[in-house]
């Protein structure tokens, strides 16, 4: 081991010395206030470092980016037929108009009729009301949509269709995963919430 | 968006693969802030970083039917983004690790982005302190900088390492070693 091992009090520190050079470094730390300040200014090093944030912001969204360079499937059978984005903000819309979701949406999400230990179908079926109502006048409020394309409400809606595109499609995951863990208490949460972003959407 | 369960995480990766790009959109917007922080560090320029960060997923898109499944999926986005970043160095000639220079020779950059601050939900500690280092990784030569970003930030090892660069693990502990000496050094001015 040559006078300062410097080298060594790196894997020292990450823990990768064998038994061997550990005690061999161990020894040379005792008598050596310089390479002890240097495995004191490593640990610190790393302490440091283990708070830097593992996420950042890019400055802009790069989604849209993205998405132009992405080459269609040859089988597209999970993407949504282009119509069902509208027709889903219609019947949202017109949920709200009516005050459906007061009567079934809302109040089944906030959970008071949602037990996690019930069969899933069970469970799911507490939030299908509100849908099924809704999905049965929803064509209506599309003719009505289509109307009006070109106008600010239009293109308003345009906005709540993608954003609504994406909560839909998240409710459908987590349904599918409560089907395949039925019980599972973490999916149900994740279900309400995602029922309370779509309600709050609105 | 908070994180994704196990399952749902799966089921996403699986509807994706088979063409739907609302659930890729998901993974993308789960994901982008590690992608980018990955780019962004290795690479110190935050207009490069956003356009390997698109070159990732786009990558991810393309090989999604090769995902396996038997690890997660955020280590196989990440370790491709990896893949991404250090095929473009090489192209580029930005990345030789078996060069030790001299301190800065190998092409470091300049202090680090206005921007590049993490989420300030996931980080809140002594700010000042963090974009310190933030400023001093970024000003690494870039072999000291890949090495010390992907070991002691990435937490990959150093046989990974030496697979993902080209090189071998006794260059990557002499790199890592590079690294963090320069960093003290700095940090202490």
């Amino acid at each position: 081991m040559s006078e300062h091992p410097s080298e060594h009090v790196d894997s020292y520190v990450d823990g990768d010395l064998d038994g061997t050079a550990r005690k061999r470094l161990h020894a040379h730390l005792v008598e050596c206030a310089r390479c002890r300040r240097d495995v004191d200014d490593l640990r610190a090093l790393r302490e440091q470092t283990a708070r830097l944030p593992v996420q950042m912001r890019p400055a802009r969204d790069l989604w849209t980016g993205v998405l132009s360079r992405l080459e269609p499937r040859e089988r597209r059978a999970a993407t949504r037929p282009a119509w069902r984005g509208p027709l889903l903000v219609a019947a949202v819309l017109l949920l709200a108009l009516v005050g459906i979701f007061d009567r079934h949406g809302v109040r089944l999400v906030e959970g008071t009729n949602v037990n996690p230990a019930q069969n899933a179908d069970v469970i799911l079926a507490t939030f299908d009301p509100a849908e099924r109502e809704v999905s049965a006048a929803a064509a209506d409020l599309v003719s009505e949509l289509h109307r009006r394309r070109g106008t600010p409400a239009a293109q308003a809606a345009s906005a709540l269709v993608r954003n609504l595109s994406a909560v839909n499609s998240a409710i459908d995951v987590l349904r599918e995963a409560l089907q395949a863990n039925p019980g599972d208490v973490a999916i149900v949460r994740r279900l309400r919430k995602e029922y309370q972003h779509k309600t709050s959407l609105i | 968006m908070g994180p994704l369960l196990n399952i749902e995480e799966a089921l996403l990766v699986r509807r994706a693969a088979r063409g739907d790009l609302a659930a890729f959109e998901r993974l993308y917007r789960t994901h982008i802030g590690r992608v980018y922080a990955i780019c962004v560090r290795l690479v110190a320029d935050p207009v490069r970083a956003e356009e390997l960060a698109q070159d990732a997923f786009v990558r991810a898109w393309e090989r999604l039917g090769t995902f396996q499944g038997h690890a997660r999926f955020y280590s196989w986005l990440y370790r491709l983004t990896v893949n991404v970043v250090v095929e473009s160095q090489r192209s580029q000639g930005r990345l030789r690790l078996h060069e030790v220079s001299a301190e800065g020779e190998d092409g470091s950059s300049d202090g680090v982005p206005d921007h590049m601050r993490g989420d300030s939900e996931t980080h809140q500690h002594d700010p000042g302190t963090r974009l310190d280092l933030e400023r001093a990784i970024a000003s690494l030569p870039n072999g000291a900088r890949a090495v010390f970003v992907l070991h002691d930030i990435e937490g990959y090892e150093h046989h990974e390492i030496a697979e993902m660069t080209g090189t071998t693990v006794g260059t990557s502990k002499g790199q890592l070693h590079r690294a963090r000496r320069l960093l003290r050094g700095r940090l202490e001015r």
